[in-house]
């Protein structure tokens, strides 16, 4: 968590510059949403729950926080939602290869306050605004060794801090509860994951070599996701991914030596952090688009490029 | 760091007047100067960065950048305050457009990433807070991740160097950015490089 705390900075998730009401018109509920029979308005959302216990070179913590609005946005999603930055080119087996369609870099000057993102329309960078998020009052999650009460910032991002790295057991049932706010009430549900243990933290990438990735398999009731990043650090967005989710009884995962060589021919400079996960995860459409719960067990991988 | 503090330590140690004048000026604003060419004290670095958190972490993170050569045209040796600017190329867009005209990202890591283009070494500064050894600093670099691209150790040698002739406020060390196994590894192999190397694992 520690760690990512200077993510956390560099992404502007609580780098506040006020409420983004894009999309809103004049911020009046009653004449900016359409109707739905209930109670005047017409909700739309997209968001994340993350319930995370994390390991790396520099970090030993946690990671829990949520975030939801009408839509999903790059400097707002977790790390796999891939598909807001990227598109997927490629895939074999239970992996598959992201690229980002244009290889160019932003640099908006002046830089974009937090509640934006720094764009490109040909050669032209400019600022634009995330989509409208809510507050949904305070968001509780139960079951962890101490529950946890989150409320927003003035971005509407929830993020805990001080936590022990040690959230939950195996099996344990965690709740994500949602006061409502502006949404209205929901809750997700997961189970707590064993702690994931590999034998390799690092990964080596080879051109025209499949890879393995490897782990001890220790909970079939669960998923392990492998995610593997390259491109500028953030808020850049990632130039290449590769991505894999297979049943944590597999025990091991290969990718394909396609893959490995598309990653590679996309790749520029890794700053960013790949990683391995055991997951489970909650994934309900209360308001018409996904708002997903992630628990999981996050363990930080090298990537050696030739 | 409160602005009065921020004032007293700059007027004891004039932050920004060191023999560069000019590049880094106090504009006044209460979050410090846009940047250094000289850190004397943990007061000045304090200025200068943000606080991550706490060991085996670093306790605070900024940036700097470094020219390849002596090259009158580059800009000296640079502590970016990144509590003004996060990102280099921010930064430089921002403070020295003279320098960097239309600036992007792209630009930015040609400046920086290969040997045939690079006219600057750029990286992280971070300040540990060691159980035994106590404080201490340490510098990344950017580079392709490549292998054809890591540094050598005589490499990092003249960034090292380059840094401790304005850096004097802490012992200084080499160490890696927590995504960047490459040039963990390659460190690896380095026997009294001539510069102490931090490996945080």
């Amino acid at each position: 968590m520690r760690w990512m705390v200077l993510l956390v900075f560099i992404l502007g998730c609580g780098n506040s510059s006020g409420h983004n009401d894009a999309g809103f018109g004049d911020g009046d509920p009653g004449t900016d949403r359409a109707a739905d029979g209930g109670d005047g308005y017409d909700r739309v959302a997209w968001g994340w729950v993350k319930v995370l216990e994390v390991s790396g070179t520099y970090i030993s913590g946690s990671e829990v926080g949520a975030y939801f609005a009408v839509e999903a946005s790059y400097p707002r999603s977790l790390v796999h939602h891939l598909d807001i930055p990227c598109q997927q080119t490629q895939s074999e087996g239970n992996c598959s290869l992201w690229i980002h369609p244009a290889l160019l870099f932003a640099g908006c000057d002046p830089p974009c306050n937090g509640d934006q993102e720094c764009m490109y329309a040909g050669t032209e960078a400019y600022c634009q605004d995330l989509p409208a998020h809510w507050d949904v009052g305070s968001v509780t999650i139960q079951g962890l060794k101490t529950d946890v009460t989150m409320t927003p910032d003035d971005l509407d991002c929830y993020a805990a801090s001080g936590l022990p790295a040690d959230l939950f057991d195996d099996g344990d049932q965690i709740t994500a509860g949602i006061e409502g706010g502006e949404l209205g009430p929901f809750s997700l549900s997961a189970a707590g994951v064993a702690d994931l243990e590999v034998a390799n933290t690092t990964v080596q990438l080879q051109r025209g070599q499949p890879v393995t990735v490897s782990w001890t398999p220790a909970d079939p009731e669960s998923r392990v996701q492998v995610l593997l990043l390259s491109g500028p650090h953030d808020p850049t967005r990632p130039t290449a991914a590769i991505l894999c989710d297979s049943p944590d009884s597999d025990g091991s995962v290969q990718i394909g030596a396609a893959l490995v060589d598309g990653f590679i021919n996309n790749h520029v400079v890794v700053q960013k952090f790949s990683r391995i996960t055991r997951y489970t995860r909650d994934v309900q459409t209360p308001f018409e688009k996904e708002i997903e719960l992630i628990v999981g067990s996050v363990v930080e991988l090298g990537l050696i490029l030739p | 760091m409160p602005r009065i503090a921020i004032l007293a330590v700059c007027f004891l140690s004039a932050c920004g007047d060191d023999g560069h004048k000019g590049f880094c000026p106090d504009d006044g604003d209460p979050q410090g100067p846009v940047c250094m060419t000289r850190v004397a004290t943990d007061g000045e670095y304090e200025i200068l960065s943000k606080a991550v958190g706490l060991f085996p972490n670093p306790e605070r993170t900024n940036k700097y950048m470094t020219p390849v050569s002596d090259d009158p045209d580059l800009l000296p040796t640079l502590f970016q305050n990144v509590n003004r600017y996060e990102v280099h190329p921010a930064f430089l867009s921002a403070v020295f457009p003279d320098y960097f005209p239309d600036l992007n990202e792209q630009k930015y890591l040609e400046l920086i990433l290969t040997r045939e283009k690079r006219q600057y070494f750029s990286g992280n500064f971070f300040q540990f807070d060691h159980p035994v050894d106590g404080r201490f600093y340490g510098f990344t670099v950017y580079t392709a991740s490549s292998s054809a691209e890591l540094l050598e150790a005589e490499e990092v040698k003249g960034v090292y160097d380059m840094l401790v002739e304005v850096f004097t406020a802490g012992e200084l060390r080499y160490t890696f950015d927590a995504y960047d196994a490459m040039a963990k590894e390659k460190a690896r192999e380095w026997v009294e490089p001539g510069f102490l190397i931090y490996f945080p694992d």
